[in-house]
Parts: structure tokens; C-alpha cells; sequence
């Protein structure tokens, strides 16, 4: 399968690798074996690099259906995985942008997780910082907020 | 690059859907775009207090030998009591959120039975609650306090109910008792007959899955969670089918597992009561020399 990338860089990649992606599969099965490349104008050459890595790492893991909403455990993310999110905060968000729009639940869960590790724990102003968040508040809104929160708030 | 605040509505959803209740609210509080999230109803669905992660090793420390010198609950939990919790209550029915909520979990909080009572009859779908290590919490006042009012609903979503470890099965509260020994397993039994007998009263669509400390073989008396005298590890004993192995007087149990040896902790010239688990043989106390 034929992949090419906002910028026109070309990737060759095994149809089980692509089937990863549930837009791909959709696509693939839609239009059956062809030689023409399949535009992905929403990702770029590094970031597509990086999914394919990561598709051709979990080829062969079964496919996960939806499970159930109550248990979400954020640190089960095994070595190769914590490896492969330790990258810079822009790429991982371009990281999780793309496998929304390529549909892999699994990449997207763990960059998910990945982003969600970065946030526990931490206050306000950690949070704006490690995400470059301006405060927008005025100090009477987020009076109104934390008054409606009292019962989290440190007293 | 892209940037946090602008990603899909979804994506900052599935995110915040691996944190824990404080870190949500951080989260909101950084920028006012994001304080939707505390309003978002699926992210209500199931309360608690911290991250599974935590929680698990809160329980394994609670259950560990060391438990006495190093654990401590965390203050974000042990600050959680029933104000806090009519707190978050009153904050989830102002937002119309209080339907949302499906479980609820007060593992290791500080929580009375009066938010149990009140979750019970604020959030019109929980389906489970669970408080493990509530040392405030006592199955014999809850036993009671589900018999205080009519819930407002007539019958009730509720199917699992968790309270273990909680404050009647404390040792200390039993010594505070100053008991003869045959009352106390008397006073154990009672604790569960009560709750039981509260617990018929609440009409609920499917019975109730309970798990609170009940004594596996004679399924009448709340077990009590205290460290074997010899391992340290924490246990479960009944006060009535455990008699062979402890002693009621000086309040000392011993788990006699493969694992744990009392000849190998030689400092203690304590006995090795209840020889041969099946035996019968009462054990006399090397420690008040009562022998129960």
C-alpha cells in the first residue's frame, strides 16, 4: 500500500501494517488493490513515519473492541510504548491528531494516556505551564469556579 | 504546532477520562476553555477520588506487614468527609449532573454513613458504592442509618455494595467495648444480622451484590482485619471460628499459613497457639495466660 504524506513523501507500507487504521481499511476495502497512493494530506512525513513505526510494532495485536467505560488505567503502558511517547509535547500532539484522523484506537489511547500522565497530580499553574495554557480567568470567574468546586479546594 | 486548547472536543474528553477528581479540576481551572470538562456528564459517570494506580497501592499497603510504622492515607483522601462530600453533591444536582453518576467509590476517605445515605438517595442511578477502609465508618451505624429515612426513590438502582475493613471491625474498638469474650462474637454477629436486616428494607431492582467482612465458614459474623501476631501480615479472622488460633483477651490472632512460621521470629517467646489448624485445641496465651 501507497501512502503519501502532506508534503508528498511517498511510504510503502505492508496492507496488514495499514489495516491499523480503520480509515485505511475502510478506504482499501472501498477500492480494493490499486497501485495509486492514498493521500493523507492531514499528516506530515515525520508524524506518518513515526504511526507506521508504530503500526509495524503492533501488527499483530488482536484487534481491542470498545470496552467498558469504568476501568481506565493509564500506567499500563509497556516499554516499546513509553519509548516511543518519549518525544517532544508538539510531536506527541501531532501524534494523537493523527491517529484520530487515521482511526487507531490504540495509538490514540496511549498518547492519550501519555497526555493524561502529564496532567495528574498538578496544579493550575503546572498545568498552563507544561502545556503553554495562557490563564484567561478574570479572578472573579475563577473565584466562581473554584466556589463551585469548594469541596476539592484545600483548606 | 498544535496546541492543547484546540484539539477536538472528544480528545480532551478521552484524556480526562484517565484522571482522577483532583486533577480534573486543575485541569479546568487552567484556562476557561477547558472548564467544560467539569460539566461534561460522561466524565461523572464514575466518582473517585484519585487514580486507580493510587488506589491499588493504598490497598496493598494497607494489606502489607510494614502497615503500621510507614502507611498513612493519603490527605487528599482522609480530607474527604461527609461536608466535602454534600459539597460535591450539592455541586453535581446544581449542574444537573447527579443523574449521571453510576459508582461511586470512598475507598479510604473519612466518609460517615451520612453520605452513604446521600449518595444513596441523591444520584437517582448509582449503582455501586464502595468504601473499603473507611475508618470513620461503621457497619453497625450503617445498619441503622439505612433504616433513618424511606429513600425518596422507591426503588433503587443499587447492586453492589462494598464496605470492608471499616471501623467496628478495629480491635481497638472492641477493647473500647470492655466485653466479655462470649459477647463479643455476639457483638460481631449483631453487626451483620443488623446490617442485613437494614439492608432488606431498600427495594432495589436486582439484589444487592454485597461484599462487607463476613466470616467465610460460619457466614454469621463480621470478620476483623488486624495483622497476624506473627507475620504481621494483615488477615481476616472471626472472632468465633478463629478462636483456635488467638486468643480474645490480649486480642492477638495468628494467621498459621505455610508462609508464616512462628518458630522463625524467635525473638518473641510468644507460643505457637492452635497446634494443627484442623485441631481443635484452644491455644493457652503466653501474653495474659487467660487462654480463651
Amino acid at each position: 500500500v501507497k501512502l503519501t504524506s502532506s508534503e508528498g513523501t511517498e511510504f510503502i507500507i505492508d496492507r496488514k501494517v495499514a489495516e491499523k487504521s480503520v480509515l485505511l481499511k475502510n478506504m482499501l476495502e472501498d477500492v480494493g488493490e490499486s497501485d495509486m497512493a492514498i493521500p493523507l494530506p492531514n499528516v506530515t512525513g515525520p508524524i506518518l513515519n513515526k504511526v507506521i513505526d508504530y503500526c509495524t510494532h503492533h501488527r499483530d495485536d488482536p484487534f481491542v473492541s470498545q470496552e467498558d467505560d469504568s476501568k481506565k488505567v493509564s500506567d499500563d503502558i509497556d516499554d516499546w510504548d513509553a519509548e516511543f511517547c518519549k518525544v517532544d509535547q508538539g510531536t506527541l500532539f501531532e501524534l494523537i491528531l493523527s491517529a484520530n484522523y487515521l482511526d487507531i484506537k490504540p495509538l490514540l489511547d496511549l498518547t492519550c494516556k501519555t497526555v493524561a500522565n502529564m496532567i495528574k497530580g498538578k496544579t493550575p499553574d503546572e498545568i498552563r505551564k507544561t502545556f503553554n495554557i495562557t490563564n484567561d480567568f478574570t479572578p472573579e470567574e475563577e473565584e466562581h469556579v473554584r466556589k463551585e468546586n469548594e469541596w476539592c479546594e484545600e483548606r | 504546532m498544535p496546541h492543547l486548547i484546540n484539539f477536538p472536543f472528544e480528545i480532551i474528553v478521552e484524556i480526562c477520562s484517565y484522571i482522577d477528581l483532583y486533577s480534573l479540576n486543575a485541569f479546568a481551572l487552567s484556562c476557561k476553555d477547558l472548564t467544560f470538562v467539569l460539566k461534561h456528564p460522561p466524565l461523572w459517570r464514575h466518582i473517585r477520588f484519585i487514580n486507580i494506580e493510587e488506589q491499588t497501592k493504598i490497598e496493598s499497603q494497607f494489606l502489607s506487614p510494614l502497615k503500621s510504622t510507614a502507611f498513612k492515607i493519603p490527605y487528599k483522601l482522609s480530607r474527604i468527609d461527609d461536608r466535602r462530600a454534600r459539597q460535591l453533591l450539592n455541586m453535581l444536582r446544581k449542574n444537573s449532573l447527579s443523574s449521571v453518576v453510576c459508582s461511586i467509590n470512598f475507598d479510604f476517605t473519612s466518609i460517615n454513613c451520612t453520605s452513604i445515605w446521600e449518595s444513596i438517595n441523591g444520584f437517582l442511578n448509582l449503582e455501586e458504592i464502595s468504601c473499603r477502609g473507611c475508618l470513620n465508618l461503621s457497619l453497625r451505624d450503617l445498619g441503622t442509618a439505612l433504616t433513618w429515612f424511606e429513600p425518596l426513590v422507591p426503588v433503587l438502582k443499587l447492586r453492589k455494595l462494598q464496605v470492608l475493613w471499616c471501623k467496628d471491625m478495629s480491635p481497638r474498638t472492641i477493647m473500647r467495648q470492655r466485653l466479655y469474650v462470649n459477647d463479643v462474637s455476639d457483638y460481631y454477629s449483631n453487626v451483620l444480622f443488623g446490617f442485613l436486616k437494614a439492608l432488606k428494607q431498600l427495594k432495589t431492582e436486582r439484589p444487592i451484590l454485597l461484599d462487607v467482612d463476613t466470616c467465610e465458614t460460619c457466614r454469621t459474623n463480621v470478620t476483623i482485619t488486624i495483622p497476624c501476631s506473627s507475620c504481621k501480615i494483615q488477615k481476616s479472622f472471626c472472632v468465633s471460628c478463629d478462636l483456635d488460633r488467638g486468643c480474645l483477651d490480649c486480642f492477638r490472632f495468628y494467621c498459621g499459613t505455610d508462609s508464616c512460621k512462628p518458630s522463625s521470629s524467635h525473638s518473641d517467646p510468644i507460643l505457637v497457639p492452635g497446634k494443627g489448624i484442623g485441631g481443635k485445641s484452644i491455644a493457652i496465651c503466653d501474653i495474659c495466660h487467660g487462654g480463651s
